[in-house]
């Protein structure tokens, strides 16, 4: 029903009145206009002193956001980028890392490193509380890592169990010996800077935490409390803890309302950060002249990548054959139609040239003739309709694509048609459908994009090589299905082991080169990320470097309004 | 005995009947009409309309003007498919067991009561999605979707026309069936089949321009509704003047057709549809 076909509202006079009153027209008389103009002065004046003293008291930003709530925001179902980012603001992490790429002492205000490199001993700060009064201690720090490790955790979420720890022991009341089975380079910056520590108190009933939705849990020492949650997709209200350890938050509001396009959105007032990957110029266009808004850009965080299953034999799994479909797709025409010319073609290494890690491999040439030679030269021969034939069958193969990469696949067809390879486009939506048969291999060849900075991305710790490459790490969304090369294996293995930057970086370049050679992935393009922002609001937004745990709506830019270090920024 | 109907010449089916030969001309002589294949890449990302593409370019770079134009063949191909097959579905399940009388009719009916329970946009997505996407599912999707409600219809007249007594007189007369259906069953129910022929054919063009723009029809395919969820999947397509030369057109194409088949559908209802006939 309808607000308007609702019954009129009967109010206790007219009940009581007699009817002929009820029904008498209202009119203004003298009395009624002095008791109105007296009652609207007195509201003005309740309203302008409260005013003044609610300006003082919400004088700090409110930072409005484009996305809804990804899912409840609780370490054990935080799931990518965007649900990581929601739920850091209501929990900490031992360390973090702000726009400087530095990692800064966060819940402990000191680490140190045995010499061995196993043992890490994090000193936490004091007077740490959760935001249900308790104190958090060194025991919640223990409790975290032992609930991780007997979680069964979906290998969508962000936060697994960190692997490799042999124990972790609280020395004292506020000290935590962290040992590891072995010397690990990333455990500062992927784990004592990403596991989101929990209370015990909380947490210690709950036997299955990715099946708790409860939000009586959600008590964090992070800097925000929840004040709205609705539920998956709708609106999330974060307020700043004013008791907060490192002061009081810059940003006094975080709300994170879904916006149908968040670049409408910014130029309309509603959100006040909008992000993309190679947005075309007229995108651009309104927000480049325009002082109120500011931009920020980076080269190789966002990449579109071509997956072969190697599990599925025959073609997909000759080296020969993926070489060849590589040849045929030139990257600089991908990015000049498919980002509007702002990004960067594949490299066949993974890294993008903006890592620090990035080594030349040997180019894969655009060469659509050299590309039918080498089918021609490994036994895929000409066949009906333009298809060639091989050993086991036709080239053509089903292309499992999200619905937002449908133009790219469409390019792609075309590419790989000339070589008389026959590409069956599936656009799925994003989500289980396109997560669940990409992870668990039920599909021939399939395109992902990597959205933008984070640590499985290109532009991340080389680390992902071998999260995403090696045999030994467990199937993930974005790992490459079925590949298995020992050589690679070990260097994975030994590069996560050696804290010398200039042998790791070697070790590094030996990879990218191995998987130049056997390409189980090729990445097509690295579209440029854009954001673009408020500058009245915040003005120093930034893509977090080497992009662990989360390259965007870093909170460290939230609590302190600066890109770098822990001290707040005064209110403006 | 049904009499033979005057050929209705209101307006709206001469308009109707304009749009729909303008649409099959379009269809007929698509390659004349642009040199383009609609699914090759003729030109760069995003063109302007130009002398060499007319209404520009999509990402790719395909010619939007060719996918326009072969669209109408899908759109037909669609709407002739769909309608036959729905209408074909209707006799079966709603005439034959009506002749028949009896068990047959109570089943069917009851099927058909069930099928109308089921709410059509909902289930459409669901088989859309389930199914394989290809331009025959959703050709044989829109044609089960128009079955039941065309076969309550043509079952109630079939009903009717058994209870007629000319209909009694011929069998007293020693009319066998043959004779019967062939002279009074079908010339009474061919205007319905024909007013649900046009009206469902238009429904199917809307049907699969929806299908498409929710990326459940054909993704290789060249169709109208594909060309709107391509411009529309386009982020902040309304920041330039893109979507004046891509949804446009491919929207004003849809609008064309299904008023086309509804302006038909409708200039022809008073002079079939039973209903009419009896008031006036």
């Amino acid at each position: 029903m309808t607000s308007e076909s609702l019954p009129p509202l009967r109010t206790e006079s007219s009940v009581n009145e007699p009817a002929h009153l009820c029904r008498r027209p209202w009119v203004l008389d003298r009395r009624r206009f002095l008791l109105a103009a007296l009652g609207g002065a007195g509201a003005l004046a309740i309203g302008g002193c409260s005013g003044s003293a609610g300006t003082k008291a919400t004088a700090r930003p409110t930072v409005r956001l484009a996305q809804g709530a990804f899912g409840f925001p609780s370490p054990f179902t935080a799931a990518g980028g965007i649900g990581y980012s929601q739920m850091s603001l209501l929990y900490d992490t031992l360390l973090w890392k702000d726009g400087s790429g530095q990692l800064l002492p966060w819940l402990a205000d000191s680490s140190t490193l045995s010499d061995d490199h196993l043992t890490y001993t994090f000193q936490l700060r004091e007077n740490l509380r959760w935001s249900d009064g308790r104190p958090l201690t060194a025991a919640d720090v223990v409790f975290t890592f032992d609930y991780f490790a007997k979680q069964t955790l979906p290998p969508q979420l962000t936060i697994q169990a960190p692997d490799g720890v042999a124990k972790v022991v609280a020395t004292g009341p506020r000290t935590v010996e962290i040992t590891l089975e072995r010397p690990t380079v990333t455990f500062a910056e992927q784990v004592a800077a990403s596991l989101a520590i929990v209370p015990e108190h909380v947490w210690s009933p709950i036997r299955r935490a990715s099946e708790e939705q409860d939000l009586k849990v959600l008590v964090g020492s992070g800097a925000y409390r929840l004040d709205s949650f609705t539920g998956d997709g709708g609106p999330l209200l974060f307020l700043a803890k004013d008791d907060y350890f490192l002061g009081r938050p810059y940003v006094g509001r975080v709300e994170c309302n879904g916006v149908g396009d968040a670049f409408v959105g910014l130029l309309s007032g509603a959100t006040d950060v909008a992000r993309g990957s190679g947005l075309r110029p007229d995108i651009l266009a309104p927000f480049k002249d325009d002082a109120r808004f500011g931009m920020v850009t980076q080269q190789g965080s966002s990449a579109s990548a071509l997956y072969f299953n190697l599990t599925k034999g025959g073609a997909l799994a000759d080296p020969r054959f993926r070489t060849a479909c590589a040849m045929a797709i030139d990257g600089r025409d991908l990015v000049d139609r498919l980002a509007a010319g702002r990004g960067q073609p594949g490299n066949p290494g993974f890294l993008s040239r903006g890592n620090p890690f990035f080594a030349e491999v040997p180019p894969v040439p655009f060469d659509v003739d050299g590309a039918g030679r080498l089918l021609d030269g490994a036994g895929y021969r000409p066949g009906g309709n333009g298809v060639r034939q091989g050993p086991n069958g036709p080239l053509s193969f089903e292309l499992l694509v999200s619905t937002g990469d449908v133009s790219l696949a469409e390019v792609l067809v075309g590419s790989l048609r000339r070589i008389g390879v026959e590409l069956r486009p599936k656009p799925v939506e994003v989500g289980p459908q396109l997560f669940g048969t990409k992870m668990f291999g039920g599909y021939e060849i399939a395109i992902l994009f990597f959205p933008g900075p984070s640590a499985g991305g290109p532009h991340g710790d080389p680390d992902v090589l071998r999260l995403l490459f090696s045999s030994k790490s467990p199937p993930s969304l974005t790992g490459a299905t079925g590949y298995k090369n020992p050589a690679f294996d070990e260097l994975a293995a030994k590069q996560r082991e050696t804290f010398d930057e200039v042998e790791r970086k070697a070790i590094v370049a030996q990879m990218q080169r191995i998987l130049a050679e056997d390409l189980p992935v090729f990445t097509l393009y690295y579209p440029e990320a854009t954001m673009l922002f408020r500058k009245a609001v915040l003005d120093e937004w930034y893509y977090t470097p080497g992009s662990y745990p989360t390259g965007e709506n870093n909170r460290q830019l939230f609590i302190t309004g600066r890109k770098a270090g822990t001290e707040i920024r005064p209110p403006r | 005995m049904a009499r033979r109907l005057p050929l209705p010449r209101s307006p709206l089916v001469v308009a109707g009947l304009a749009l729909l030969g303008l649409l099959l001309v379009v269809a007929l002589f698509a390659p004349l009409l642009t040199s383009h294949d609609p699914r090759a890449i003729s030109g760069d990302a995003l063109e302007r309309p130009s002398g060499r593409h007319w209404l520009g370019t999509d990402v790719p770079g395909r010619d939007i003007f060719a996918q326009l134009v072969y669209g109408s063949r899908t759109s037909l191909a669609v709407a002739a498919l769909g309608g036959s097959l729905a209408m074909t579905a209707a006799v079966l399940v709603g005439v034959l067991p009506a002749l028949l009388g009896g068990v047959a009719d109570t089943l069917s009916n009851r099927l058909v009561l069930f099928l109308l329970a089921l709410p059509g946009l909902p289930l459409l997505v669901l088989i859309g999605s389930l199914a394989s996407r290809s331009l025959l599912t959703t050709i044989l999707v829109i044609a089960f979707l128009g079955t039941a409600p065309n076969a309550r219809i043509l079952r109630g007249q079939t009903l009717s026309l058994r209870r007629r007594g000319y209909i009694g007189a011929a069998r007293g007369f020693g009319g066998g069936a043959t004779y019967i259906l062939r002279r009074h069953l079908v010339p009474g129910l061919g205007p319905i089949l024909a007013v649900g022929f046009v009206n469902w054919a238009g429904v199917a063009i809307g049907l699969e321009a929806g299908l498409a723009f929710l990326g459940l029809g054909d993704p290789s395919g060249v169709s109208w509704g594909l060309m709107l969820n391509r411009a529309l999947g386009q982020q902040s397509i309304y920041f330039s003047a893109l979507w004046t030369w891509w949804v446009l057109p491919a929207g004003f194409a849809i609008a064309a057709a299904v008023v086309g088949f509804t302006f038909v559908g409708v200039g022809l209802e008073p002079s079939f549809n039973p209903r009419w006939l009896r008031s006036s």
